[in-house]
């Protein structure tokens, strides 16, 4: 057949049932233990106009838009990412007596990225966005948070490093050519550091700058880093006032008890164009790429109309069951039903009814619905990893007659498998 | 936990046992035959890949660090860190033409000219950021057979001394970019392991610095 009609487009992928149910607990999990911070659920539309999506992005995320048209000749786009569509929300849904606002997302994301190491062009990602809030203690809660939700998922290995977008800006900012500069940016967001040692040593500054501008890809461990960080830049107001800040944060994480998970990375760098101080970037030993990343992003609401602080993080649930893989702790996939229940033509109302009362009961029960015979049933349990075959055989006095076997010889050898015994129906409902 | 470190397979591995030596101390022996290599003192398995792979284990993160050609990394765009010029195998990625062709430079290709190469993607761009058009012909090795045999107009390929060039009867017309061989290492484990790339980097820096390849 067709390759465009059997398989799926390169990056996106069907979930299968096994896969299906990790996914899904994953995501309840997240999402309980988020609530238990008083985050409020949303939903955005998958698609957005094109210049929304346009307006929060900029120019970096705009080569990976799935863009299309609508039969109105209206120019749309597969959300990249759920920060832009909130703040959108945000923007032209709240008011200023609403904040601050709690929200999380459960949702899937879309980029045209060449489909390799652990990258999709769908994907999930749950994140939470803290609106209405400046100064650190709303960046420490995200934080917090983070690792919270990360290590709820039972991530034991995950740690977050936290960067700040005005430490290198500020450094940045004394390069006297302006494409120098940018040049910098993008070497370090590439983290091409053999090509920014390079430009630091022609930019054009004095040494102790670029001793400064040198020193910041090894700016990285714990609160020690910002002392030596601040002694650096010396020269810079704006770099020193972004230390303030990530001090300020980094204090208040300290105090959530989380040093052992958090560190300081200040050549961390963004391909969003939208943060404005704090970053944040999760990663586990087990993965060779970032499980997640986040930050503030102040500015963002505000490009769509009502200024708002915000700060937010999110993480990709693919990579998080990746790294429940390597740690072997993923769980298996949905339980199987506990009973399977048989019935010839004669006694399906029987069949029906007491396979509802089961349910009820909480317990989880299949009905044949080809007819199998009593070997086939126990075939298929057997297959399925069914415990159990019930036949319903009739009824007395309102309570259907019922005849159970074993599927399989259970292992401590308490009776053969696959015998039919008469079973009271009451003993059933009751298990 | 030790270090993995993917090593590239034939002519830069000859160029890099020099300093593997120099870095192990002498205690290896002949590594020249082995496919993985165990050294306690440094913690650090090294382990033999195809050159154009090396980037590929070390974005999955299956090697933490690797060496891998600038040629390499500007072709396959991996998301890796760049920790290091080693200065070893220095080379040019250039445009050449055949001898008698009347393309004197770069801007003399054309739309309807074909460029056969090694290195299509690093090759697409440099001919978009010139604004010339041309075809360009994706192949797999031999690229200097392509003129020669009228696939091509010219190639793109690397060169170190320009002597394979004119040996086939081809001529430079263009620099495209310049590789040498780079220490490389998985953005995660950059971080995870930090302090201990860290010392290697300066390690590599100083061995480089020394010149350890003339003694």
């Amino acid at each position: 057949m067709k390759y465009t009609v059997v398989q799926t487009p390169r990056g996106a992928k069907d979930i299968l049932p096994r896969e299906a149910y990790v996914k899904s607990r994953l995501e309840q999990r997240a999402a309980a233990y988020l609530e238990s911070w008083g985050y409020a659920r949303v939903y955005t539309p998958t698609f957005e106009f094109f210049d929304a999506i346009a307006q929060g992005d900029g120019p970096v995320l705009a080569d990976s838009l799935y863009r299309f048209v609508d039969r109105d000749g209206a120019a749309l786009a597969l959300r990249p990412d759920m920060t832009i569509p909130i703040a959108r929300m945000v923007a032209t849904r709240y008011q200023p007596e609403d904040m601050p606002l709690r929200l999380y997302y459960v949702g899937n994301v879309f980029r045209y990225a060449e489909p390799q190491a652990g990258r999709y062009r769908e994907f999930t990602q749950v994140g939470v966005e803290l609106i209405g809030a400046a100064g650190p203690r709303a960046d420490a809660e995200v934080v917090a948070v983070a690792a919270g939700v990360l290590e709820s998922l039972g991530l034991a290995s995950f740690r977050l490093d936290l960067g700040h977008v005005g430490y290198l800006r500020g450094l940045v900012e004394a390069v006297p050519d302006g494409r120098v500069g940018d040049g910098l940016k993008e070497a370090l967001l590439r983290r091409d550091y053999v090509r920014y040692e390079a430009l630091v040593n022609q930019c054009g500054l004095d040494a102790s700058r670029r001793q400064a501008l040198l020193a910041l890809p090894r700016l990285r461990g714990k609160g020690d880093v910002l002392e030596e960080a601040r002694r650096l830049a010396r020269g810079s107001r704006a770099a020193l006032e972004a230390l303030d800040n990530l001090s300020a944060i980094y204090e208040l994480v300290t105090l959530y008890g989380l040093e052992e998970r958090v560190g300081i990375d200040l050549a961390m760098t963004k391909d969003i164009d939208y943060y404005s101080g704090l970053l944040i970037e999760g990663y586990a030993p087990e993965l060779g790429f970032t499980l997640g990343s986040g930050g503030r992003y102040d500015t963002l609401v505000g490009r769509f109309g009502q200024d708002f602080a915000a700060t937010g993080f999110a993480f990709g649930v693919e990579r998080a069951m990746l790294v429940l893989d390597r740690l072997g702790v993923t769980e298996a996939g949905p339980p199987p039903p506990q009973l399977l229940l048989i019935a010839d033509d004669r006694c399906q109302a029987q069949l029906l009814s007491f396979a509802a009362a089961l349910r009820r009961r909480g317990v989880l029960v299949e009905v044949d619905v080809q007819g199998l015979s009593s070997e086939e049933a126990l075939a298929y349990a057997r297959r399925r990893g069914i415990a159990q075959v019930a036949r319903v055989v009739g009824e007395e006095a309102g309570t259907p007659l019922v005849e159970v076997a074993a599927a399989a010889a259970p292992p401590a050898g308490d009776g053969a498998a696959g015998v039919f015994r008469r079973v009271r129906a009451d003993r059933l409902l009751g298990a | 936990m030790g270090l993995r470190c993917a090593i590239p397979k034939g002519r830069p591995m000859e160029q890099l046992l020099p300093y593997f030596q120099a870095l192990g101390g002498g205690r290896w022996g002949d590594v020249s035959r082995r496919l993985t290599l165990v050294d306690e003192d440094l913690g650090i398995t090294f382990f033999l890949a195809k050159s154009m792979d090396v980037p590929t284990y070390v974005e999955y993160g299956a090697a933490d660090i690797g060496i891998s050609g600038k040629d390499v990394l500007l072709e396959h765009d991996k998301y890796v860190v760049e920790l290091l010029d080693l200065g070893l195998s220095r080379c040019q990625l250039v445009v050449a033409v055949p001898e008698n062709s009347s393309v004197r430079t770069v801007a003399d290709l054309h739309f309807n000219s074909r460029v056969a190469t090694k290195y299509p993607r690093v090759a697409e761009e440099f001919f978009n950021r010139k604004g010339i058009q041309v075809e360009l012909i994706p192949m797999n090795g031999s690229v200097e057979l392509a003129p020669l045999v009228g696939l091509a107009d010219a190639i793109v390929d690397i060169t170190e001394t320009g002597t394979t060039l004119r040996e086939n009867g081809l001529r430079v017309v263009g620099t495209v970019a310049e590789s040498s061989l780079r220490l490389i290492a998985n953005p995660v484990s950059y971080k995870v392991a930090f302090d201990e790339i860290n010392r290697l980097v300066d390690t590599m820096r100083s061995l480089i610095d020394s010149g350890v390849s003339a003694r």
